[in-house]
């Protein structure tokens, strides 16, 4: 494959080919960090350790699995280990960051203001997901790892990986149809406006 | 009715791994049950909230990243010294044993007259001679002795010192896993 490519170039010395690595998976590293980390400065910083983990450990890449996962499961276990080490109150960063946002939001029109307030909901309800939950999430809607990937990253057997996917889409339904009981009357009277002024 | 087999196929749908004709089935059945097709809204929601939220690594990471990268390599490059060392020493070592080989008892009398007036050094090599001669009866293999006496000597504070860089890149590397 083409990271192969690259990595046999790193492996016989040259360096700036490990940059195209860089480039090509910051966007995974720096999107799980920020999952598990919650706090974006933190995940740049562990962003650029994470590269210089996999830097440092290229040699011990097996080619037989993929090299995605590979760098997956680097950040998730560098992000594990950094969130026992200093155990925080995660969860505050984040809503720190949604009510900066709400104060921002004033003054928007009406209809942008009710696909915001959808947004955050989605938003809280997958904040919500326990942590593993949330990472199978992440790693297969967001990131786009494959179940083999998935099973690599986290080390467990396709079965789990599975059912950890289908239970974590369950939990949002759930979760979002609580919602959708208190406002469904609102929307559909707007749905039916809507129509109505359209015919 | 049909609503666990449409959530089923919902599943596999969003894993990507739906036929046409079951995709037919579920869009079927998402248009005549709106309980399904709420459950179907959400995770639809959910999947571009996701999309929608991906995150975007700094710009400053490339560069950041291959500036550590840089710079432990430049303090890796004395690594090299106890494989460089050695090998000068060695061709020293020979340029040594040709020099008193040949030139000596070629036409060039004077440096043969300059290499006398050391005497140390020409008094070294003269004893490293003889007990060459009187080891292997031989007075060539008194070049190997002072190629390998070269290498030892210039090769043993290198390699140390090469160790001792060596030593100090892993305590780096500890210190950043
Ligand atoms: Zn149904």
């Amino acid at each position: 494959m083409d990271d192969m490519v690259q990595i046999k170039k790193c492996l016989a010395g040259d360096g700036e080919a490990f940059e195209v690595l860089v480039t090509r998976y910051k966007n995974l590293v720096y999107g799980i960090a920020l999952n598990l980390l919650h706090n974006k400065d933190e995940a740049a910083d562990v962003t650029q350790e994470v590269f210089l983990k996999v830097w440092a450990n290229l040699k011990r890449y097996n080619p037989e699995y993929s090299f995605k996962a590979w760098i997956a499961r680097i950040t998730v276990n560098h992000c594990i280990n950094l969130n026992q080490k200093t155990r925080r109150a995660a969860a505050a960063a984040w809503d720190e960051e949604v009510v900066c946002r709400i104060a921002a939001d004033k003054g928007l029109p009406e209809e942008e203001l009710l696909a915001k307030e959808k947004q955050d909901r989605v938003r809280s309800a997958i904040e919500s997901l326990p942590e593993m939950y949330r990472l199978v999430v992440i790693l297969f809607h967001q990131q786009s790892l494959s179940y083999d990937e998935i099973c690599q990253v986290t080390g467990y057997p396709l079965s789990i990986v599975k059912n950890r996917l289908y239970r974590a889409r369950k939990m949002l339904c759930e979760k979002l149809s609580a919602y959708h009981g208190r406002e469904a009357g609102k929307e559909e009277g707007l749905w039916a406006a809507g129509r109505h002024g359209s015919c | 009715m049909g609503c666990r087999k449409a959530w089923e196929l919902l599943m596999r749908r969003m894993d990507g791994e739906i036929d046409r004709q079951n995709l037919r089935y579920l869009e079927n059945h998402l248009m005549i049950c709106p309980e399904c097709r709420e459950k179907h809204d959400s995770l639809s929601a959910v999947l571009m909230e996701l999309d929608r939220t991906k995150p975007a690594a700094p710009e400053s990471t490339e560069p950041k990243v291959m500036e550590k990268i840089r710079s432990v390599r430049h303090r890796e490059t004395p690594l090299f010294l106890p494989y460089v060392v050695p090998a000068a020493a060695l061709l020293t070592g020979i340029l040594v044993f040709l020099f008193y080989e040949y030139a000596m008892d070629g036409p060039m009398a004077m440096i043969n007259k300059a290499a006398q007036t050391l005497t140390i050094f020409y008094g070294a090599y003269q004893s490293v001679a003889a007990f060459s001669r009187f080891l292997f009866g031989s007075v060539y293999l008194n070049g190997v002795l002072i190629m390998t006496g070269l290498a030892l000597l210039g090769g043993i504070p290198a390699f140390l010192h090469g160790q001792r860089v060596k030593r100090g890149v892993s305590k780096y590397w500890r210190s950043v896993k």
